[in-house]
């Protein structure tokens, strides 16, 4: 019985330190701002906004911007 | 983002769209929006004159308006249509905010039977809004008469 508690606490502490940390880790993205809203607009002046994408997740985040 | 809107009028909607490796976000939309005022109105922007008889003459009107709160100069203004076409107003002047002005675009065709296809440009002294354009058609068709 014994045995089987050691080899249960041993897989557990295996499994927290690496299958627990590899499931939860991955990239998390965040923008603060996904709309903005620039009301009135005369006709011929530019629009320019920045929209700021972060990564909150604790592996890399990869983006590939596709225009419509 | 960056938006030109020179050749937008009243909603503005431009979406983009980014794929990330995020398993809970794929996609993210990102959008910008706006309402477009006119500082100049030109009506309309696209003229069709139809089947018009080689040699005849037609007429189009075209209204130019300053909504603007300040006076708006008109500089120049352009007709690239060969010599087919001709604007009974000097090519530059002067409109107060709110003042109206109609112009009167002659098509005078030539011999050659087909479609003819040209632009008015009209040129402002509005520092973001330089120039604006009206397309102008027309399918000249032979005189049988």
């Amino acid at each position: 019985m014994m045995r089987f508690l050691r080899y249960f606490v041993y897989c557990l502490v295996l499994f927290l330190l690496f299958g627990a940390n590899s499931a939860c880790s991955s990239p998390k993205a965040l923008v603060e701002e996904s709309i903005f809203q620039a009301g009135d607009v005369a006709q011929g002046k530019k629009i320019t906004h920045d929209f700021t994408l972060k990564n909150i997740g604790d592996e890399v985040l990869t983006i590939d911007i596709k225009r419509c | 983002m960056s938006i030109s809107t020179t050749y937008r009028r009243e909603k503005l909607k431009k979406d983009i769209h980014v794929r990330t490796n995020d398993p809970d976000a794929k996609t993210l939309t990102l959008s910008i929006q706006a309402n477009i005022t006119e500082d100049l109105s030109i009506q309309p922007l696209s003229i069709n004159f139809g089947m018009v008889k080689q040699g005849s003459s037609t007429e189009k009107e075209i209204v130019i308006t300053n909504k603007s709160k300040n006076p708006v100069s008109i500089m120049d203004i352009e007709l690239k249509m060969g010599k087919m076409l001709t604007i009974s107003s000097p090519h530059k002047f002067t409109l107060t905010p709110g003042q109206t002005r109609k112009l009167v675009l002659t098509l005078l065709p030539g011999s050659k039977v087909g479609i003819v296809h040209g632009y008015v440009v009209i040129k402002t002294d509005i520092e973001y809004l330089p120039k604006k354009t009206i397309r102008v058609r027309a399918k000249v068709v032979a005189d049988n008469n």
